[in-house]
């Protein structure tokens, strides 16, 4: 344990001497981050790529009210249709994404309390944060509704008549949808949050794979040949390489989500959230990194190869726009890269504010780095050399 | 000190080293003499436990080296041929570095940095970068890191390629001084002076395999009483040295790039006839060198071939 701590923290005192470091782990992503954000941060978040929704209320009795609670609650683009075939339509032309549709039936059955309700949401398939806060509302609705129908049953069963100002009141009195279930049903990060962990991702994904790159440097240079010389099993000194890569990765996202916290004000979620996810990031990069660099005949080409893996995954991972709302195939591609369940587990643990919503995205990024890392071990050869 | 018996490696099918065997006596210094591609530095590889032996033995005080072995390492000091130290830290830090991963001790390992900065000339600039250094400083400081743990076998891969006369002057000094110390040193090159200023011994190595070992004066009178002619022509030197050949005084005379070299007896004396037949042969001689027996002229006589080849 001492022998890798020594050549963990030598290697880390080795970089952090190193101004490309700097410049790569922690300058270029603040920078971007804030420039990206200055000129228009709100058109990174995610939330702004969640566009539109049609209320469909046939009777008009609920719809009014639900189109401006949801715009209270920050939907911005909703519209009110009176029929159900009107709100198809608008999804299927892609003037809208989801329809919440309230038909005849369903307002009959307001009056009707034996009546069994249902509310439709209709949405584009490709659209899945729209058609996931159109289901929420839905749900919510629904969960008012019960409520206010127990208590018109209560008032039935007195001996009274329904009238449109009871169900009204009876309605008024459990608000059908709270602000606070939109925003997290939508896990949406703001544009500066957003921005803040795109480009940490990305940039960590380079300095982490830089780490692991540093092994065939040391090859190239003589040192690695001097490290095996040393009365250390070879596996300590692996550890000890492998290691400082981590470290240099942790530091970089511990310093970017101070600063960028602190800077411009991104919202990282819980601590716990962070540390997994960070874990996760790092170990993936790792996985990766190592198996490129077994891939590749020399330094040069391994920075090559790393830089051509990473730009590719940062960007069909969302690191710089919310693939959320892309096609479906960048979607499904999205999800083969580390970079897309980064920003997914932020996307719940600071979205929601719960650390436990990163679990599945912590498991995957996990996973990638064993099974990246296997493969990688498989073909140490490559990388440690003939020596 | 060291014991290498019938030692063999082998990289897809061609051969690298060749059942080479030889010995170093504590306060010996060893040199390994071969042209580029000989096997040297897979040799001392192997020596060192940084690769694996397809057959054979390493020995190095007493205890069996191979990859897996660990604590034998500790006697070995290992100069590889690159600089093999990290820039961005200082020469103090990498010989801290070293100390400590060789398990010394944190008081241990200060005091011998101190004292290596010392030896090798350096305590000045024991705080800055080593990327700071010139080439032959980080050289010098290549040197230190082997040393720092007082090995008991010096290993040394070319210490002085690419340095300037004037480092390359004080790195052959120490490793003098070094085998005088008591320590056993095992130094690779391809520079014939150097093997004849510093080693009490030599192998010469060609083409994988040990082809003569022994004192400089064992080697050399093994070519016998000959001196070597460098007669160095403008063209045709195919021609000139296929005339030189037929002279009955001249044992051999190789074309070595424009150069002739030529073994013989007694040089002066036949001088202006070998010149007379050059010119003969249609070639203009540009310049000649008259050396008294060497190394270069055991090489050449064990081999046919120059040892700069």
């Amino acid at each position: 344990m001492r022998t890798i701590l020594l050549i963990a923290t030598k290697d880390l005192k080795n970089r952090l001497r190193d101004r490309s470091f700097f410049i790569m782990a922690i300058l270029a992503p603040l920078v971007l981050a804030f420039v990206l954000s200055s000129v228009g941060g709100d058109a990174f978040s995610e939330g702004s790529f969640a566009p539109s929704y049609v209320v469909v209320d046939a009777t008009g009795e609920l719809g009014p009210g639900l189109v401006e609670t949801l715009a209270d609650a920050g939907l911005e683009d909703v519209s009110l249709v009176a029929t159900p075939a009107l709100g198809r339509e608008a999804v299927d032309d892609g003037t809208a994404d989801a329809a919440i549709i309230m038909d005849k039936a369903f307002n009959a059955g307001l009056t009707d309390t034996a009546q069994q309700l249902e509310i439709v949401v209709y949405a584009n398939p490709d659209s899945p944060i729209a058609r996931s806060v159109a289901e929420s509302v839905a749900e919510a609705i629904a969960s008012g509704i019960s409520g206010s129908r127990l208590s018109l049953t209560a008032y039935v069963a007195a001996g009274n008549f329904l009238t449109s100002e009871v169900i009204a009141a009876a309605s008024a009195a459990t608000p059908l949808v709270t602000v606070d279930n939109l925003v997290a049903e939508g896990r949406i990060l703001d544009g500066v949050t957003f921005l803040s962990v795109g480009m940490s991702i990305f940039f960590l994904f380079f300095s982490v794979q830089g780490g692991v790159i540093e092994i065939l440097e040391e090859r190239r240079d003589g040192t690695f040949a001097r490290l095996l010389a040393a009365p250390v099993s070879r596996a300590v000194v692996m550890i000890g390489k492998l290691s400082s890569a981590a470290l240099t990765g942790f530091f970089s996202v511990g310093v970017l989500v101070v600063a960028t916290s602190l800077l411009l004000g991104a919202d990282w979620g819980p601590v716990f959230g962070i540390v997994g996810l960070a874990f996760g990031a790092v170990a993936s990069a790792m996985g990766v990194g190592a198996l490129v660099a077994t891939f590749s005949k020399n330094v040069e080409q391994a920075q090559q190869f790393s830089g051509i893996v990473g730009t590719v995954m940062g960007l069909l991972g969302g690191s710089f726009f919310p693939v959320a709302q892309g096609p479906t195939a960048l979607r499904v591609l999205s999800k083969l890269t580390p970079h897309a369940w980064v920003m997914e587990g932020f996307s719940g643990s600071a979205g929601l504010g719960r650390a436990s919503e990163a679990l599945p995205a912590i498991g995957v990024l996990s996973l990638i780095g064993l099974a990246f890392g296997l493969v990688a071990y498989l073909r140490r050869s490559r990388l440690t050399g003939v020596l | 000190m060291l014991k290498v018996e019938r030692l063999k490696k082998s990289f897809g099918g061609r051969v690298a080293v060749n059942d080479v065997s030889f010995h170093i006596e504590e306060g010996e210094t060893y040199g390994l003499l071969g042209p580029n591609g000989a096997g040297k530095t897979t040799t001392i590889s192997m020596i060192a436990g940084l690769l694996s032996a397809d057959g054979g033995s390493v020995v190095v005080g007493g205890e069996p080296m191979s990859v897996g072995a660990v604590g034998v390492r500790s006697l070995v000091g290992y100069v590889p041929q690159e600089i093999a130290v990290y820039p961005e830290l200082t020469a103090a830090e990498n010989l801290l570095f070293f100390a400590r991963l060789q398990g010394l001790d944190r008081k241990l390992a200060a005091s011998r940095v101190s004292e290596i900065l010392e030896t090798v000339g350096l305590r000045d600039r024991a705080d800055d970068p080593t990327k700071t250094f010139s080439g032959g400083m980080q050289r010098r400081l290549n040197i230190g890191v082997g040393l720092v743990q007082r090995p008991k076998l010096l290993i040394l891969d070319e210490p002085t390629v690419g340095v300037d006369p004037q480092s390359r002057n004080a790195i052959l000094h120490s490793v003098e001084q070094l085998g005088n110390e008591g320590l056993a040193v095992l130094y690779t090159t391809h520079y014939m002076e150097e093997a004849e200023r510093l080693c009490d011994r030599i192998g010469v190595m060609d083409e994988g395999s040990l082809i003569a070992e022994g004192t400089q004066s064992e080697l050399v009178s093994t070519v016998g009483e000959r001196d070597r002619v460098e007669i160095s022509v403008v063209s045709l030197s195919a021609a000139a040295a296929a005339a030189l050949a037929d002279l009955p005084f001249v044992e051999s005379a190789t074309d070595v790039e424009n150069t002739v070299e030529v073994l013989l007896s007694d040089a002066g004396t036949h001088l202006a006839e070998m010149l007379a037949r050059v010119g003969e042969a249609g070639s203009m001689v540009r310049g000649v060198n008259i050396h008294q027996p060497d190394l270069e002229a055991v090489f050449l006589n064990l081999t046919g071939k120059a040892l700069r080849d």
